[in-house]
């Protein structure tokens, strides 16, 4: 019974506290990346050689996590032969555009030159 | 008077100096507006060729710069250095004209311009076709070399002084061209009135002498009136010659000025003015004092002629016309018609005749006033409309009273 109830909050809670961006990016992202041999930095890098300002590069990366096609990926056409292209996103809006802020943050180029 | 033929005309004359200086003006201005013209299409020119210039050197750099960024794309971030180079600065901006990365000294003012020039630098904004490191814009910065902006300026000031120098020269040829029908037409007219009034001296002075000859005891009266309008016609073309006269000829006269008894003088030409006067049946008052004044003769008598005859002129039929002569001042008044207060100043004009309904040319009173004008006096006007005019010439102005 007091495993069912630790069990029960532990669920619970999960969905009830509002994650931080870091998590969302974390385990939604970088979880399944990590086994992919592209790093998410080389994918960033795709993306704003492709669509290069800030405001086009977010909306090209939510537009692709929420409907993934061949046509609009970034990604070259051996990666996508031997991966494939990934699934939609289970994350609602509000989570995914905190993520894909999270994402640009970590990688953008502005500041980073020298 | 002796009349000269000579046909030494001052062929400047006020209304011609007018002409020239307006056609002057003009011509300047459109000559200066042309240069302005020509100048802003040539500075245009060379600031477009000097910006062909610099695009292709300036390309070469961006190409050099776009193959070391692709590196450096390639490499990111284990390579974080922005490439460089001693022979320009640069800057790399996203496609949001958000700066990423920049060496440029000024600012970038545009990005849809392709080569612009900014406080003496030269910018050249390059559009990337693959956007590495999310850069859309490359823009190239490299000094401004201002030898081309002072060639020009010095090109545009030597060429543009001797363009209008040498378009002067034309503008005093082409007024000299078409002023020259106009100079001939005065010419025309001047000799035309110097004939006139020379072929007028001799039949006029025969008639008014033939008439004073004429023997009037045998005549019969209506035979008498008929000769005295003849003499007063001949006095009345007398007067009309004596202005054309001294206005044709007026500036070849040489001024010759003695002491003139002004009464006596008066009196004289009185002699004259009775018998026109008689035909209108004026009165005339005369308040005469001794008066002596340092004037050339013709001049004086031109100035009493004009003043009486205009106040005979204007005059109604049985009215009176009062001369005063006091030594601070000569003035004739009359009882006619008066003149409107608006025509008063006008009425020393050249050719000015307020009246048509008398015959004239209108240059008997402009006469007055110049002779007065040239010995300082003052001259005043005082008219009522149907009452009548007082026309005062005050000596006191400048001393000539003697």
């Amino acid at each position: 019974m007091i495993k069912k109830i630790l069990i029960l909050s532990i669920v619970l809670s999960t969905f009830m506290v509002a994650k931080t961006p870091k998590e969302i990016y974390e385990k939604n992202c970088v979880e399944c990346h990590a086994t992919l041999p592209s790093s998410l930095e080389k994918m960033f890098m795709s993306y704003i050689k492709t669509y290069s300002g800030e405001r086009d590069t977010k909306i090209a990366i939510k537009t692709f996590l929420k409907k993934p096609d061949l046509d609009t990926s970034v990604m070259s056409e051996v990666f996508l032969d031997k991966f494939g292209v990934k699934k939609p996103t289970k994350l609602n809006d509000k989570e995914l555009d905190s993520a894909i802020e999270y994402y640009f943050n970590q990688y953008k180029i502005k500041g980073r030159l020298n | 008077m002796l009349v000269s033929r000579s046909k030494d005309i001052n062929l400047f004359r006020q209304s011609e100096k007018v002409s020239l200086i307006r056609f002057l003006v003009l011509y300047t201005i459109l000559v200066a507006s042309l240069l302005l013209l020509i100048s802003i299409f040539y500075y245009q020119s060379q600031e477009k060729l000097m910006y062909a210039q610099y695009t292709k050197l300036l390309n070469t750099y961006a190409n050099s710069q776009i193959k070391k960024l692709k590196n450096l794309h390639h490499y990111f971030p284990q390579q974080t250095r922005y490439p460089r180079s001693t022979k320009f600065k640069s800057a790399i901006y996203d496609s949001e004209e958000s700066r990423i990365f920049s060496l440029l000294e000024k600012e970038p003012q545009y990005f849809d311009n392709k080569i612009y020039r900014t406080d003496g630098k030269i910018h050249l904004v390059h559009t990337l076709d693959t956007y590495y490191l999310g850069a859309k814009y490359l823009i190239i910065e490299v000094d401004e070399d201002r030898t081309w902006l002072e060639n020009t300026l010095k090109y545009i000031l030597i060429l543009g002084a001797i363009a209008f120098v040498i378009l002067s020269i034309f503008g005093v040829f082409f007024v000299k061209l078409f002023l020259k029908p106009m100079r001939d037409a005065i010419l025309l007219l001047d000799d035309f009135i110097k004939d006139t009034t020379h072929e007028l001296n001799t039949p006029i002075s025969a008639i008014l002498n033939n008439i004073e000859m004429i023997d009037t005891s045998q005549m019969s009266e209506k035979n008498k009136k008929r000769l005295t309008r003849i003499d007063i016609a001949s006095k009345s073309v007398s007067l009309l010659y004596q202005d054309l006269t001294y206005f044709a000829l007026g500036h070849k006269m040489q001024k010759k000025d003695e002491e003139i008894d002004i009464k006596a003088l008066i009196l004289n030409r009185m002699e004259y003015f009775f018998a026109i006067g008689n035909s209108k049946n004026i009165e005339f008052i005369l308040n005469l004092e001794e008066v002596y004044l340092f004037i050339d003769k013709a001049k004086i008598t031109r100035v009493i002629d004009n003043l009486v005859s205009n106040a005979i002129k204007y005059n109604k039929r049985n009215g009176t016309i009062t001369i005063d002569l006091t030594p601070m001042g000569f003035s004739v008044k009359d009882s006619g018609i008066g003149i409107p207060k608006d025509k008063i100043e006008s009425m020393f004009d050249r050719y000015s005749r307020f009246n048509n309904t008398e015959g004239g040319f209108g240059i008997g009173l402009h006469l007055v006033k110049s002779i007065v004008v040239e010995y300082g006096f003052a001259i005043k006007v005082q008219s009522s409309l149907d009452v009548g005019t007082q026309i005062y010439v005050d000596f006191r102005s400048k001393g000539y009273t003697l």
